[in-house]
């Protein structure tokens, strides 16, 4: 065992599973928001690593920020179609995720903080994301989509 | 190479940042511009589509890499600049989702058009040649 905190911390970091709880009922959706899952994942194991693999932190960043910005598109222009009516403001949650996740890449890349620590960053925020956008706002809209017979 | 019409833009000289990779992915952009101009008018939606999609992946990373050089150097307009990448970049997508998800594809291919004309020109132009100083002087 390890004596470093910052490991310790990570040790104590269990692996996230997908359950049925997360699931909205829209597969297309909770397809990709298993990827998200998958993302903490790799994240958690990067930092459990012996040595923060920088090329792999690097690469996990970028495959978030596109993932997202297409699974976000896609969720989107559902809702623009469906005419949702907090389209607005679930839009504006989504541009702030990815106002977050770019300042972030830009702090890593600039060698500011860490890669651990911004390893750590991201993972709060996408477990927070997981918690409060997908099991609230997501969920509200499939409600919405459901009650008015609408699906992808 | 896109066929050439009344908004074609083309590169200019007075356009340069004095950095070359940024140079370079401008003159990529304005390249995905016209590339978007030529289709705009036509109805092959999916081709429109992919050029999109194109332009929003890569202004993205473009973005990105202006703004690690900017927040190394300690840019001193770095929010400011960062502030209208992301404003622009929102637009971009509400653009987008208007294309794919209303029925009027063609006025808002117009608006896009228009939007990405007026800002990348002015953006590249004005606010992206005033880093370019700044930068260049703490360049190796």
């Amino acid at each position: 065992m390890s004596s470093n905190p910052e490991s310790a911390m990570t040790l104590q970091m269990p692996k996230l599973e997908w359950t049925d709880e997360y699931a909205i009922g829209i597969s297309t959706f909770d397809n990709q928001h298993k990827v998200l899952f998958e993302f903490i994942n790799d994240l958690r194991d990067i930092m459990m690593s012996k040595r923060t693999n920088l090329k792999a932190v690097d690469k996990t960043f970028l495959s978030i920020l596109d993932y997202t910005l297409t699974h976000f598109l896609e969720e989107e222009i559902f809702l623009y179609k469906i005419s949702y009516p907090n389209f607005n403001r679930h839009k504006k949650d989504h541009d702030n995720f990815i106002r977050e996740v770019k300042d972030l890449y830009v702090r890593f890349k600039a060698g500011e903080g860490g890669n651990r620590i911004i390893c750590a960053e991201i993972t709060a925020i996408l477990t927070e994301w997981i918690q409060g956008h997908i099991m609230k706002d997501d969920l509200e809209y499939a409600k919405f989509a459901s009650e008015n017979g609408v699906s992808l | 190479m896109a066929p050439k019409n009344e908004i074609t833009v083309e590169w200019q000289e007075d356009y340069s940042t004095g950095i070359a990779k940024l140079d370079e992915q401008h003159k990529t952009i304005i390249s995905y511009l016209n590339e978007f101009n030529a289709l705009a008018m036509s109805d092959d939606k999916r081709a429109i589509s992919a050029i999109l999609i194109k332009l929003l992946g890569y202004t993205l990373t473009h973005f990105l890499d202006e703004e690690i050089s900017m927040y190394a150097a300690r840019y001193t307009e770095f929010e400011k600049h960062r502030n209208e990448h992301n404003r622009f970049f929102f637009e971009l997508r509400s653009l987008y989702i208007k294309f794919e998800g209303g029925n009027n594809s063609r006025l808002v291919c117009a608006e896009i058009a228009s939007t990405l004309k007026e800002w990348f020109i002015t953006h590249i132009s004005d606010t992206d040649k005033k880093y370019g100083p700044f930068l260049a002087s703490l360049e190796p």
